[in-house]
Formats: C-alpha cells, structure tokens, sequence
C-alpha cells in the first residue's frame, strides 16, 4: 500500500515537471480559447438584438390566409371589391380545422364608403375600403384593443394604416407645420359616408340623405381615429367587426334582395405546432388557399446566422489546426527535450502504451487549465471592450453586449482546450513512445 | 563446484540477423548466456554491440532470428509482455549512468519499482542494496553531486533492485578513473558470485574481459569467441562454441528451460 501510494506520489511528481514544461509549449490554447469566448460572447449579442429587435414583432407561429388568386402586386385590387375574396366554403372550412389556437377573419364592408375630414381649414375626402376584425386580434399588439367597439350612436371608432401618418407628416413638414405623433391624433374627428341603394333601418347618430334621382342613399357617421397598425399592407381603415356586422344587418335590403353586406377577406391565424406547419399549409392549399408566414423570414434570419456561423466556425477551425500545428511543434521540442528521461523510462520497463497515455493526459490537463484560463481572460476582456465596442461601430450602437458566464460555455472551453491539446500531443506522444532509446541514453 | 550450466541457459540469441537500410549489422549472430556467469563483448565502435544487448531486451526487432528466454522466444510478445520482462528480468547499466537528476540517489535506486505499482517490499529492498552497495552516506544526495565511481554504483542498484536474471551493462566502466573502474569490475564479480546473476557486458575494460567466463568479439557483423586474456580458449568455462544455432533448438532450449524451472 505504502509502495503503490509512493509510485501515485512519483508519478504525480514527474507529471508535475512535465505539466510547466508543457504549459509553456501550450500556451497558444490560451489565444484561441479567449478568441473563443469573446466570439461567442459577441454572437449571442448580435443574436439577441436581432431576435429581440428584428424578428421579436414577428410571431412565427402567425399566420395569414388568402384566396389563392389574391394578387400581391396589386395592392388596391386586393383592397377592393375587385379584390379575390374568401367563399362561405372556404371559411367554414379553415373555422372548422383544428390546426390552430386562434383564427381572426378579416372582413371588408361591401358598400363604398368615402372618408371626409378636415385639418388645418382644408376639407380632404376620398373612397376608402372599410375593413374589420375582431378586437381579439389586437392583443398583444395595441394596449387599449379591448376599447376597440362599436356603440351605436357614438362616434365609429378607426385603426388607419401607418404609412397614412407617415404621409401626413411629410406633408406637414414640407409645408412647415408641427408633425403628430400617434397621441397627437387618437379621438381626431372625422365622418363617413357609406352609399347604398336603399336607406338602412335606422342607425342611432346617423344622418341618411337621399341622392336627388333616388337611386342612392348615403348614411353619414361620426368616426374617431382609434389608432395606427402595419398589421396588414391592405390600403384601408379598419373599423370594429361589431360596427360592419351591424351596419350590414340594417342594410341587408337596401337593394331590395338580401345582401350579407359584407366579405371575407382573410384570416390571421395561429397555429397550434409550428413544427406542423408544412401539413397545414397542405390542407389549406387543398382548400384552394394560400398561405403567408413570418417564419420564412426568421427561418431566412436563422439561415443567416447559419452561414455566418459556419464562416466563423471555419475561421476557428483553421486557428484550432494551426494552434494544434504550432503546439505539435512545440511538443516534438519537448519530447526531444525529455528524449532521455523517455528512453529510460522505456528502457526501465515503461509500456509505449503508458508513456503515450501519460504524454496526453498531461497535455489535456494542461489544455483544462488554459481553456479556464481563456474562458475567464475572454470574458474579462469583452466586458470590458463592450464598453467602447459601440463607439468604433457606431452601425450595432443598439447592441446589447453580454458576456458569456454559464456552465455549457465553461465546459465548451474547458473541452475544447483539453481536446485540442491533446490532439497536438497525440503525435509527439507517439514518437515519444518511438525514440531510438539506446541512442537516445547514449547521449 | 562448478555445474554444468550448458544444458540450461537462461537466453539463447539464435541466428540473428539484423540491417539497418542497405547495411548489415549482425549477421548469423548465436549465442547463449547462463546463470551466475559473466559474458564480455568486444568490439569496435558501430559494430553493433549495443544493439546486440537492444536485441536482448526486446527494445530492438532483428529483421531474423529468435530470443529465448527460458524457453520462450521474446520476441513474439507484445510490448506490454516486454515491458514487463525488462523491467523484472533485465537491469540496465550504461557508460554515463543514465540516472535522473531530478531524484536523490534513493529515489533512483528504487524507480524500476515505480513501474510495477504492487512490488512488494521496495523500499526496504532499497536500503538492504544500499548498505550492500556501501552508499548510505550519499543514498540522499542528488546524481549531479556525486562522483562517476558513486554514480555508476547508484546504477547497478537500480539495477538489481528488481532482483533480475540478466544485467546488461554497455561500457559500464568507459567513464570511469582507474580505481572506480576497478572496484565496479569487484562489485559484478561479487553480485554474479553472491547473488549467481548473469552478466553481459559491453566493454573493452581489459580487466571485465580477463574476469569473464566469455568472451565474444564482434567484428564485421559476425560474433566469435575469444579465449579470454591468460586463458586458452579450450579452458574457457564452458564451450558455448557448441551452443550453436544449430544445437540451440528451440525444442532443447524449452527442455532445460523446464529444468530450470522445476530447479
């Protein structure tokens, strides 16, 4: 017991020596593993900024439902009433499918509609799609959607499309007047009138005038603007479902047969799985329907990201060959160094085996202790360069920069290092294990 | 009383041949070595001496011939069975010690032990050597400040520590004065004597020569036995001119091996 514990004791002692006389060979690792930790530290910003900033308003799980004639390129057509429109089937067909957590159906008032308002003493109206959907729809995207009702007699309440604020404010600036924000305008008054061929049944709040010839009839409502939404590239106002539901139900036989008033657009849907996407994007083509998806684009993001991880995946990789290279050479240095005490051992009744187990195992323990090292010197040093990284790269200002302190990245560098180090003494080892030893005791 | 060792020898070298590139080194090279006898071999320089004694050992593959070892040929054992021979079988003693000066000379005299984790007895086996070898007082001190006499003494304990058959020493003596060289020629006359160890040993030390049972010289790739200096050949202990490769056979070899053994 006490001659096996001294042989641990001797052998711990020789690995000690061999182990500072490694670690200088080795300390290459050191670069390549603080690199490491630094370009891990730097990607998952980056990555971080962009999920939250660009892909975080996307739901991937979201997505949008369209006849499958629906022309992208024709953006008033698809506004309009010469827009493709969803059949009775094909809602029937998509409410009924279990695929989705949440289906919101967007529907287009089926009567023309003008919106008049005035700012600034000038008097502007224009003929103007009226779409709704349920207020559902706007949580998590608009704070007050729950407000977003009809109550007859009262002003309709309107989401205009964002770009109009845009619009507007670059009118105002050209003509030297103060812009809005969204604030500025949420309540700003304005009215419509919706034409139908007979008068609807009465509508609390609403004036109804009779064209002269009496083939038209226009109802005049109060409207105030609700909010501003990008959520559909549709050209229009969005009014509350409740409001088209009811307007349509007063107008039903205005043309003296039963009109719905009303038509189906589009859905917005949530699916269930997002993994199962692909086979619900088959039943709904079955149904002859098209589907649009946020995820192509986060898929098209991570692809992105893949390439630009594979770039910098092969520019590691070829530090890590010539790391592995240049401590390779330092090893064979040392095992010509150490030729001698090798020999002997060989000679004394070592195995190559053992010698070679050795030589590794001290370079892997040494690799362990310079990917701590390296994991601790890189996070240092990009905490501290994430202070002044923004002001040379003005362009990734809004980046984030977190360093990377947790246990898989330790382990990755702790790994990696031990790996690599061991891999450039896997060689060394061998001819450690091969010297000529009566030459080499003969020295 | 002498015995009749011839029947048994400990190692048998049969028909060695061995080249390095486009050079021969040994050619046809038999011979045998006995327990508690002494074999010398002379030479000149590059011819192949210590590759003989390489051969011996199991550290170096001849391109032909075989290595027994009671009874069994060495050289078809892997390296973890060579090891192991060497380190229990064999004691090494070279020309410049070949001692570690990271270690006292205690810690040298016992390291072939640390290569076996369950020898028994070790360090106690190491005092008893180091009385026996008279180094008590410097069995503390580190090689580097230890004389080439003191050195090599340290050698041949760590040598036998393992308690070996066979101790093979090349030049054991060529870096040594006069007088160490002297009393290193005592102490292998001593261990072969008390301790009935085999010896071959590289040298051209005149007086290991005259001291020895055999003497062989090697010259042109080709081993021959010389008769000792003051000695006619046919007085030479035994006639391992007979033990040939032709009369060493394998199946004679494994025979007095069992002998061996049994003895």
């Amino acid at each position: 017991m006490i001659h096996l514990l001294r042989s641990i004791y001797y052998g711990l002692r020789s690995s000690f020596k061999s182990i500072l006389t490694a670690f200088l060979s080795s300390f290459g690792i050191l670069f390549i593993i603080t690199f490491l930790i630094i370009y891990l530290s730097f990607r998952t910003s980056i990555r971080d900024f962009i999920d939250e900033n660009l892909l975080g308003s996307l739901e991937i799980d979201e997505i949008e439902i369209l006849p499958l004639n629906e022309k992208d390129d024709n953006v008033y057509a698809a506004s309009s009433r010469q827009g493709a429109k969803l059949t009775i089937d094909q809602v029937k067909a998509v409410r009924e499918m279990d695929d989705f957590l949440e289906v919101y159906t967007l529907i287009m008032l089926d009567y023309r509609v003008r919106l008049r308002g005035e700012m600034f003493g000038n008097r502007t109206s224009m003929i103007l799609p009226f779409f709704a959907i349920e207020p559902e729809f706007f949580r998590n995207k608009m704070p007050d959607w729950e407000q977003f009702y009809y109550k007859p007699g009262r002003p309709v309440k309107m989401i205009a499309p964002k770009f109009t604020l845009v619009m507007l404010n670059n009118y105002l600036y050209f003509n030297g007047l103060p812009q809005f924000k969204i604030k500025d305008l949420k309540g700003f008054p304005m009215e419509i009138q919706i034409e139908t061929k007979r008068p609807p049944r009465s509508i609390p709040g609403a004036e109804i005038n009779e064209s002269k010839d009496e083939s038209k009839t226009h109802t005049e409502l109060e409207v105030s603007m609700f909010n501003f939404t990008n959520i559909t590239e549709r050209i229009g106002a969005i009014v509350p479902m409740d409001f088209v539901t009811y307007f349509a139900k007063k107008a039903e036989v205005s043309s003296g047969r039963w009109k719905r008033g009303y038509q189906y657009l589009q859905f917005f849907a949530r699916v269930k799985d997002i993994k199962k996407l692909p086979e619900t994007v088959d039943k709904l083509e079955k149904l002859g329907l098209q589907v649009k998806s946020d995820r192509g684009i986060a898929d098209k993001a991570n692809q992105v990201m893949k390439i630009i991880d594979a770039f910098s995946i092969t520019i590691i990789g070829i530090l890590v060959l010539l790391t592995i290279v240049s401590i390779f050479n330092a090893n064979l240095n040392v095992v010509y160094l150490m030729s001698h005490k090798f020999s002997l051992t060989r000679i004394l009744g070592v195995t190559k085996i053992r010698i070679i187990l050795t030589f590794i195992f001290e370079a892997a323990i040494v690799g362990a202790i310079y990917g701590i090292i390296g994991y601790y010197a890189g996070n240092y040093l990009f905490s501290y360069a994430a202070d002044y990284i923004s002001g040379f790269l003005p362009d990734i200002a809004g980046v984030k920069f977190v360093a990377q302190r947790n246990t898989e990245v330790f382990m990755l560098s702790m790994g990696l290092s031990a790996l690599v180090s061991a891999a450039s003494a896997l060689v060394p080892a061998i001819f450690a294990s091969n010297i000529n030893l009566f030459k080499a005791v003969r020295r | 009383m002498k015995k009749n060792r011839q029947n048994n020898p400990l190692l048998a070298v049969e028909n060695i041949h061995l080249k390095f590139g486009s050079r021969t080194i040994l050619k046809d090279v038999n011979f045998t070595i006995e327990p508690g006898t002494i074999t010398v071999i002379t030479g000149k320089s590059g011819s192949g001496k210590t590759t003989l004694l390489g051969i011996i050992s199991g550290l170096l593959r001849p391109n032909k011939g075989k290595v027994f070892y009671k009874g069994k040929n060495i050289l078809k054992w892997g390296d973890i069975r060579r090891s192991f021979y060497r380190n229990k079988r064999i004691g090494f003693v070279f020309q410049f010690f070949n001692l570690l000066n990271d270690y006292s000379a205690f810690q040298n005299i016992i390291l072939p032990t640390m290569f076996n984790p369950f020898a028994k007895n070790a360090a106690h086996h190491a005092n008893e050597l180091i009385d026996y070898l008279n180094l008590k007082n410097i069995s503390s001190h580190h090689p580097e400040t230890l004389s080439g006499g003191e050195r090599q003494r340290i050698a041949i304990a760590r040598a036998v520590i393992n308690n070996p058959d066979i101790i093979l020493a090349d030049e054991p003596t060529g870096n040594l004065d006069d007088e160490s060289a002297a009393d290193i020629n005592s102490l292998f006359i001593k261990l072969r004597k008390e301790n009935d160890k085999a010896f071959v040993i590289v040298t051209h030390d005149h007086r290991i020569v005259e001291s020895a049972d055999y003497h062989y010289h090697l010259e042109n790739t080709e081993l021959t036995l010389q008769a000792p200096a003051g000695k006619k050949k046919s007085e030479t202990k035994s006639s391992p001119k007979k033990t040939t490769a032709k009369k060493v056979t394998k199946k004679s070899v494994k025979k007095t091996a069992k002998k061996a053994t049994r003895k």
